[in-house]
């Protein structure tokens, strides 16, 4: 009697690989367009942005197809879509604001910057009544854990300082590189400068713009 | 009975004559008389035609729906969809030397935009400048604003207005506001400017001696519309 081991799934799997013949990579899941087709960073730029859905099946583009006018509504339309600008804003205020350790206020919440590349543009404004001396540091921050930890973008953060009235401070950072299929937070930061502890009364406001941008998107 | 049969049947027989005589019209899509409303690439004809992208084929009235996109179309469609695409700006700077708050001034007021039929989203940012003599100490506020037209009363179009206390020394200080995305009406002309008085409140009163300001705000497309024509059906 002879014995055969039975053969592990992914060994059959390998094998068929070999024995069949060599098969080209798709350009976006399309089976009539492979990834040597010189139009396909182009393809995949447009299924990324949901641009092309493909044609008589979400597997085909008919690349050789002429465009009907029916038909270039849609693709019209989606990338009118997918270039026109999103916003997050967020506004705050209080009494007081404790400063034992840096603040982040105007949280705007999750962003999600689905499968294509984006960047974004984002303001943020801080008033407060001083009734001593404070002095903070202002900056725009982000965070890509749901607000877990920050991340500064800002490089020239503005110093927001002075006793006995109103302080207005604003500070901006723009094209911030956004990665596709991420989600955003978008906020700004006070550090207290040494012998500030806390602010007065207090409001803030913030405004992110998000544009696409060129880079590489996900899935294609 | 032989006859009220006989009644009903003619009955019938007119009212099939009647629906055959007069088939049910569809409602045109974008205005197109070869386009109907159900079909499901209408909501692009419409965001298309609101826009100025297309404008119909042989006649106004015509898309050509199944007709082939020539390279030379191609070219138009797609120099109006990045015309449609790029943002337009209103911009506003001055400055002056003596402004009495009390007047509630507006500065700095942009010229009139007026949004064409298709849908478009406004916001920006802007800031004053102000100082003031030893004989003026005060709490100033700042607000954004607009106007349907040059003659209407302003609106605060900003939440969050700007404050600062001006100490009397001569010192510039300031403040910025914002303004969040604002739906723009189609058609409907709008101006916007920056308005400054002393805060409510503000125990003591006084004028500027001297002020900057700048205001800048941008248009952009905006996704969805209901004029003229619906692309959420």
């Amino acid at each position: 009697m002879i014995c055969i081991a039975p053969l592990a799934r992914a060994s059959i799997a390998s094998l068929l690989m070999a024995a069949s013949p060599t098969a080209t990579a798709l350009c976006s899941q399309f089976t009539d367009v492979d990834q040597s087709n010189p139009l396909c960073p182009n393809v995949d730029w447009l299924r990324n942005r949901a641009v092309t859905l493909g044609c008589t099946s979400t597997t085909l583009y008919c690349p050789g197809d002429a465009v009907l006018r029916l038909s270039m509504a849609a693709f019209m339309n989606r990338l009118g879509n997918a270039l026109t600008p999103t916003f997050a804003v967020q506004q705050g205020q209080g009494a007081s604001l404790l400063l034992p350790s840096p603040a982040v206020v105007c949280d705007t919440g999750n962003v999600l910057a689905t499968t294509y590349p984006r960047s974004a543009s984002v303001i943020g404004i801080v008033n407060t009544l001083a009734a001593a001396p404070v002095g903070v540091s202002m900056h725009i921050v982000y965070s890509t854990n749901a607000g877990a930890t920050w991340t500064s973008v800002t490089q020239a953060p503005t110093s927001l300082g002075g006793g006995g009235g109103w302080l207005n401070g604003a500070v901006q950072k723009s094209a911030i590189p956004l990665n596709a299929n991420t989600t955003y937070r978008f906020a700004v930061r006070l550090d207290p400068l040494p012998g500030t502890t806390q602010l007065g009364t207090w409001s803030c406001h913030i405004k992110s713009t998000l544009a696409s941008r060129t880079g590489s998107g996900v899935p294609y | 009975m032989r006859a009220a049969r006989a009644l009903r049947c003619l009955f019938f027989v007119v009212a099939i004559a009647l629906a055959l005589a007069t088939p049910v019209e569809a409602a045109l899509c974008a205005g197109f008389t070869d386009v109907d409303s159900t079909n499901p690439f209408c909501s692009n004809i419409e965001w298309l035609k609101n826009r100025g992208i297309t404008i119909g084929c042989t006649s106004l009235t015509l898309y050509c729906p199944a007709a082939v996109v020539t390279r030379e179309s191609m070219s138009i469609f797609l120099q109006r969809l990045g015309n449609a695409m790029t943002p337009t700006l209103r911009a506003g700077y001055n400055s002056g030397s003596s402004l009495d708050l009390d007047l509630l001034p507006v500065l700095c007021p942009t010229s009139l935009h007026t949004p064409p039929a298709s849908p478009q989203t406004a916001h920006g940012v802007g800031y004053i400048l102000g100082w003031t003599d030893a004989a003026s100490t005060m709490d100033v506020s700042v607000t954004l604003v607009s106007r349907p037209n040059v003659s209407a009363p302003w609106d605060p179009a900003s939440p969050v207005p700007g404050s600062w206390s001006a100490n009397g020394n001569g010192t510039r200080k300031g403040a910025v506001v914002l303004l969040p995305p604002q739906t723009l009406l189609p058609g409907v002309p709008i101006q916007w400017g920056l308005r400054v008085g002393r805060s409510a409140g503000s125990l003591t009163t006084g004028d500027f001696v001297g002020w900057n300001c700048q205001l800048v705000i941008e248009i952009d497309n905006r996704v969805t519309t209901s004029s003229p024509f619906d692309e959420e059906e």
